[in-house]
C-alpha cells in the first residue's frame, strides 16, 4: 500500500523530470518523499540578480490536503534573500503556504509563485519583525500563523 | 527508505507515460486535480470543477470551498457524474492499447528516422511488413492522424490545448442555478441541516438537529421503520445484534449523515461504530477519527455508479489501511539511524531524569514507579505531526 501523498508526489516528480521545471527552478535533490530541495533564481530585471536561492519543501502524508512546509535554506552556503515577506531565519510569510493553499496547487506552482513575489520586490528589506519572530521561530513554518496583510508585494 | 526506492521503481501510471503530448493532455484531462488519479468516483460542484469524491470530501473538512475556483461549496452542492465516470473507465482500458500504440509509433519514427541516415537496410523484413500493417490500420480506424516524422511534437503542441475548451463549458454550466435551491415541498423551503447536510424542510430542522440528525422528516416513514428496527435489536441485544445490523448496512444506499461528536457521549459514539460493525478499539479520539473517515470512504463509495462500487468488506479493508498508514508515520524505519540523529536530545533527557531522580530520592514520599511510560510517550508524539528533522 502506498499513501496518497507519495502517490501524488512521484506523478509530480515524473513531470519535472519529463517536463522540466520551470525557468530559474532547478531540482537538487528528492531522494525521498519527506523532504525536496530545489534551487531558485529570479531572471530578468530584478533586485536579486545574480543571486541563488535554495528552497526546502517538506512534506507530510497529508499532502496535498495540507500544504507542503516550505523555506528558503539558511546555513552556510546559502541565505534568505533580503525581502520583506522573508524572514532571515528563511521563513516565508506567504498566503499560499498557509491559508490560501489549495491541493490543486504543486510543487513548481509554488516555486513560481514565489519566485514572482521577489521578481515584484521594490526594495530589499526584512520584515519589521524580524528579529523577534526569528528567535521564537519553530523550527517549521507552518506552526507560525502568519497575519497577511499585504497583497502588493 | 526501502519504501521510497520501491515507489521510485514501481511504475505508477500518469501522463508523463505517454510520449505525445496531446495524449499527455488527454490523460491529464481525466485525472483529479488533487490526487492525480484517474476520476474516482467523480463529483461535479457548483462551479463545475470535478474531483474525486474521496479527495473532495477529504478537503472540504478542511476548507469549503472549490479548490480549483475557491468559490463556495458544500457537501450539498456535490453531483455525481456518472458519464465522466464512464468516460475514464473506458479510457482506462483503452488506455493501455494506445500506451503500446504510441510507443511503437515512437520507436517506428526513430526507426525510420535512422534508417534515412546512411546506415540501411539492417532491419529484417518482417519487421518491415508488421510496420506497414500497423499503419494502415492506425490511419483507418480513426480520424485522428498521427503524422509520422520529427515534425510530429511540436505540431501537436501548437495544437488547439483541451482545457481551454473545457473552460468554455464550464462557463456554458455556469447560470443554470443549483437545483437543490428551488426545491419547494409544502411544509416550506428545503435547506441544508449545518451538520449533516441533508436537506430538511425548514420547519422540522429544530427536531432535527434536537435529534442528533437521525431523524430526517423528509422521509419519516423510512426513519420510523429503521427507528422500530433499533428497537427490536434492543429487545434481542443478547440474540448477536451484530449481525442483524451488518446486513443492513451491507445494502446501504443511504449516505451516512454527519455526526457532531462534541454532543454525543462515549457510549453514543461506541454504537455509531458497532451501526457499522467498526472495531471500537483504542480512546475516544480514535472512535472519532475512525468514525470520520468511514463515512467518508462509505459516502464516497455511494457517489460510483452501482456496478463499481466496493462492498462492506473492501471497505473495512481501506478503513483498516488508512489506519495502519497513520500509525506507521509515528514509527522510526531504522533504530540506529534515529538513535544518532537524536543522540543529543537522549542525552539531555537522561541528565534530566537522573536530576530529577536524585531530587526524587532525597524527598523519598514521591517516589513512584511508572511501568506503562512507554506507551504514554507513543500516544503524546501523535499530536506532533513534525518530528525533528
Amino acid at each position: 500500500m502506498t499513501s496518497i501523498s507519495s502517490r501524488r508526489l512521484r506523478k509530480e516528480l515524473s513531470e519535472i523530470q519529463t517536463e522540466g521545471c520551470p525557468t530559474g527552478i532547478t531540482l537538487l535533490n528528492a531522494d525521498n518523499f519527506e523532504t525536496w530541495y530545489f534551487s531558485i533564481e529570479i531572471l530578468g530585471e530584478s533586485l536579486y540578480q545574480g543571486e541563488v536561492f535554495k528552497l526546502m519543501f517538506r512534506f507530510d502524508s497529508s499532502y496535498p490536503i495540507s500544504a507542503p512546509a516550505v523555506q528558503f535554506v539558511v546555513n552556510q552556503e546559502s541565505t534568505a534573500p533580503v525581502h520583506p515577506h522573508v524572514y532571515s531565519n528563511g521563513h516565508i510569510c506567504a498566503s499560499i503556504l498557509g491559508t490560501e493553499w489549495s491541493p490543486v496547487l504543486s510543487v513548481s506552482a509554488v516555486c513560481v509563485t514565489l519566485q514572482s513575489m521577489l521578481a515584484s520586490c521594490k526594495s530589499k528589506e526584512r520584515p519589521v519583525d524580524n528579529d523577534r519572530y526569528v528567535r521564537y521561530a519553530p523550527d517549521n513554518p507552518k506552526k507560525t500563523r502568519f497575519h497577511y496583510d499585504d497583497d502588493t508585494v | 527508505m526501502n519504501n521510497v526506492q520501491a515507489l521510485l521503481s514501481t511504475n505508477i501510471p500518469d501522463p508523463s507515460d505517454f510520449p505525445m503530448p496531446d495524449l499527455r493532455q488527454l490523460d491529464a484531462s481525466l485525472r483529479c486535480t488533487i490526487c492525480g488519479e484517474l476520476y474516482d468516483a467523480p463529483i461535479t460542484l457548483a462551479c463545475g470543477h470535478c474531483f474525486c469524491s474521496l479527495c473532495i470530501r477529504e478537503h472540504i473538512v478542511k476548507e469549503s470551498e472549490c479548490p480549483s475556483c475557491r468559490k463556495s461549496t458544500s457537501e450539498g452542492q456535490f453531483r455525481t457524474n456518472p458519464v465522466l465516470e464512464e468516460a475514464v473507465s473506458a479510457w482506462k482500458t483503452a488506455r493501455l492499447t494506445i500506451l503500446r500504440l504510441s510507443r511503437e509509433e515512437q520507436d517506428r519514427t526513430r526507426r525510420s528516422q535512422e534508417e534515412q541516415t546512411p546506415r540501411r537496410s539492417k532491419t529484417p523484413l518482417i519487421n518491415g511488413r508488421k510496420r506497414k500493417r500497423r499503419i494502415s490500420s492506425l490511419s483507418s480506424d480513426s480520424d485522428v492522424v498521427i503524422v509520422p516524422g520529427p515534425s510530429n511534437s511540436s505540431q501537436s503542441v501548437s495544437s488547439p490545448v483541451p482545457s481551454k475548451s473545457r473552460r468554455l463549458r464550464r462557463q456554458d454550466m455556469e447560470p443554470s442555478s443549483d437545483p437543490q435551491e428551488e426545491e419547494m415541498v409544502q411544509g416550506g423551503q428545503m435547506i441544508n441541516c449545518p451538520i449533516c447536510n441533508v436537506s430538511i424542510v425548514m420547519g422540522d430542522i429544530n427536531t432535527h438537529l434536537d435529534s442528533g440528525c437521525q431523524k430526517n422528516s423528509s422521509n419519516t416513514s423510512g426513519a420510523a421503520t429503521s427507528d422500530a428496527k433499533k428497537q427490536w435489536s434492543k429487545l434481542f441485544l443478547k440474540m448477536g445484534k451484530s449481525r442483524d445490523n451488518g446486513i443492513d448496512v451491507d445494502n446501504a444506499t443511504e449516505r451516512i449523515p454527519k455526526a457532531s461528536y462534541d454532543v454525543l457521549k462515549d457510549k453514543q459514539v461506541k454504537d455509531l461504530l458497532n451501526a457499522h460493525n467498526l472495531p471500537i478499539l483504542g480512546d475516544r479520539k480514535t472512535w472519532i477519527a475512525r468514525h470520520q473517515r468511514w463515512v467518508m470512504i462509505f459516502n464516497a463509495n455511494l457517489d460510483k455508479s452501482g456496478s463499481n462500487r466496493k462492498n462492506m468488506k473492501e471497505l473495512r479493508n481501506e478503513l483498516k489501511n488508512w489506519e495502519d498508514n497513520r500509525k506507521r508515520r509515528h514509527l522510526v524505519d531504522d533504530t540506529a539511524i534515529h538513535i544518532l540523529n537524536n543522540q543529543g536530545e537522549f542525552a539531555r533527557l537522561i541528565a534530566e531524569a537522573r536530576n530529577s531522580k536524585a531530587r526524587k530520592d532525597s524527598s523519598p514520599t514521591i517516589v513512584r514507579e511508572h511501568p506503562q511510560d512507554d506507551d504514554a510517550v507513543v500516544a503524546d508524539s501523535e499530536e506532533d505531526d513534525y518530528p525533528l528533522l
